[in-house]
């Protein structure tokens, strides 16, 4: 149903749809998915409502324990307290870039510990992302943050993303990484944080000499703004408006690849 | 396996190109070849229609083709079909992509034993769907995509092998659900890109094996919930 013009999901309320398994309602007008509340959605895996207009988490997604699947990129949504004391404890991925999220409040007191991708780039004014620790998100292994505001000089973001490396006790081979806002950090407090593998140094070289990134979706990869990566075990993406962080064997795995990347010094 | 192939360079009857007056002609091999059953492949010759099979390139000892290439010639009907009757019989792959049929009917024309038919990018108008399904009976894969069609015209008798049909990119103004159970073996299909607003007859609707439906891109204001909630 993607790229349609559908304003609300009245015309679910009450009805049976327990053999979807996805649906993709995306790029539509929803301002709100109240009609999916009151519909068996029992079968649902994966449900894409991005490039629509909610203000609002669709916390009535709960009530979906076979939701594995969620993109919610490209909405109007500025918080997250719909979540709050709601378990979506089988959500695997969670897409909710691009949105106007100020934090990630609503998160902390919710069940997901499932999830293993969140992806919550690109909203400008987010803030206190640290609020988030291993113990909300355990099973967490890709994530996908940053923004000016958020790294900003202190490197706080950075922080915490160390904290999730070294809750699965993996390693991190840290390069430098190139964002708008990085030119006041201290980079040398974030190598020692990490645990480098091979040189904790960058390479002064030229542009990466890889295999590519499969982990990366196409979107990612053809902003070509990709400055720098390093993968370990342990992977650090700087794009041109955010930063991936894939911090588990398991992200490493799944992408069948070494990486290895080399910045100019220029970069940094 | 046994695989006898020929290559053989298409006569002048194959290179009717569309190239200006003085100019060389430019004629490429067709290839005829026998693998698990006669296939004739003869893609982009600028063919504005195929002549009879005595004047092919292709052995004589060929007969009885289960597959043909056409794809990106100038045909405006299927006519050829009914020129040798035996030779296209036992059909189970049509390739005719990129070509100019603006009308599909196989007319008295059966093809009992086609499986895939690709029709895509043709400036298709018409399709006569009215007895397609008993003349194609076994058909699995029909494409449709990227052509002209106004919507499932006229009576539909179904298609009961079919499992998938692509017909995106067309100019449906509506989706009938009543043709759903006429397809009884349909798994996937694709209306997306056309014009849609409405899906109508949707309590006539019912399909038992359905697993993707697309109706991306198109003009629908409400989601259809009767739709999207047949078993």
């Amino acid at each position: 149903m993607r790229d349609n013009l559908i304003e609300n999901l009245d015309s679910m309320a009450g009805q049976n749809f327990s053999n979807l398994e996805d649906l993709d309602l995306g790029f539509n007008k929803l301002s709100n998915s109240n009609g999916m509340a009151t519909a068996n959605f029992d079968g649902l895996v994966g449900l894409i409502l991005e490039g629509n207009k909610l203000t609002e988490f669709p916390a009535s997604l709960s009530s979906i324990p076979s939701l594995k699947r969620l993109y919610l990129r490209e909405n109007l949504i500025e918080n997250l307290d719909s979540m709050v004391g709601l378990s979506f404890s089988n959500l695997i991925k969670l897409e909710i870039a691009s949105n106007k999220l100020t934090n990630l409040n609503g998160m902390v007191s919710a069940n997901l510990s499932g999830l293993e991708e969140l992806d919550v780039n690109d909203n400008e004014e987010l803030h206190d992302v640290d609020i988030l620790t291993a113990a909300e998100l355990p099973s967490l292994s890709y994530f996908l943050v940053g923004n000016s505001t958020m790294i900003g000089c202190s490197c706080k973001g950075f922080e915490f993303f160390q904290r999730f490396v070294n809750s699965n006790e993996n390693t991190c081979e840290l390069y430098t990484v190139k964002t708008d806002s990085w030119d006041e950090c201290d980079l040398s407090v974030v190598s020692k944080s990490c645990s480098p593998t091979t040189s904790p140094t960058p390479s002064p070289s030229a542009s990466p000499t890889t295999s590519s990134p499969t982990i990366l979706n196409e979107e990612q990869l053809s902003t070509g703004a990709i400055a720098g990566i390093a993968v370990g075990g342990v992977a650090v993406v700087a794009l041109g408006v955010g930063m991936a962080v894939f911090m588990s064997g398991k992200s490493a795995a799944t992408a069948g690849t070494s990486v290895t990347a080399k910045l100019d010094p220029t970069d940094v | 396996m046994k695989s006898i192939v020929w290559f053989i360079q298409a006569s002048a009857v194959l290179a009717q190109t569309n190239a200006p007056t003085g100019a060389p002609t430019v004629t490429r091999p067709c290839t005829c070849a026998n693998i698990h059953g006669a296939i004739l492949s003869c893609a982009g010759q600028g063919l504005h229609s195929v002549p009879n099979f005595d004047e092919w390139p292709c052995p004589k000892a060929v007969k009885g083709l289960v597959y043909i290439n056409f794809q990106r010639n100038e045909l405006e009907s299927l006519s050829f079909l009914g020129n040798d009757p035996t030779l296209y019989a036992g059909l189970q792959t049509m390739l005719l992509k990129n070509n100019r049929i603006e009308s599909f009917d196989l007319d008295n024309f059966s093809l009992p034993n086609l499986f895939e038919l690709n029709l895509e990018s043709n400036g298709m108008k018409n399709f006569k769907w009215e007895t397609f399904g008993a003349q194609a009976p076994k058909l699995q894969h029909l494409f449709l995509e990227d052509n002209l069609l106004p919507g499932f015209q006229g009576p539909f008798n179904g298609i009961p092998g079919l499992r998938n049909i692509h017909l995106q990119n067309n100019r449906f103004l509506e989706f009938d659900s009543r043709i759903l159970s006429s397809l009884p073996s349909l798994v996937y299909i694709d209306v997306g890109s056309n014009n849609i607003s409405q899906i109508s007859n949707v309590e006539y609707a019912a399909s038992i094996s359905l697993e993707s439906i697309y109706l991306g891109t198109n003009e629908l204001t409400e989601f259809p919930a009767p739709f999207a909630s047949i078993p």
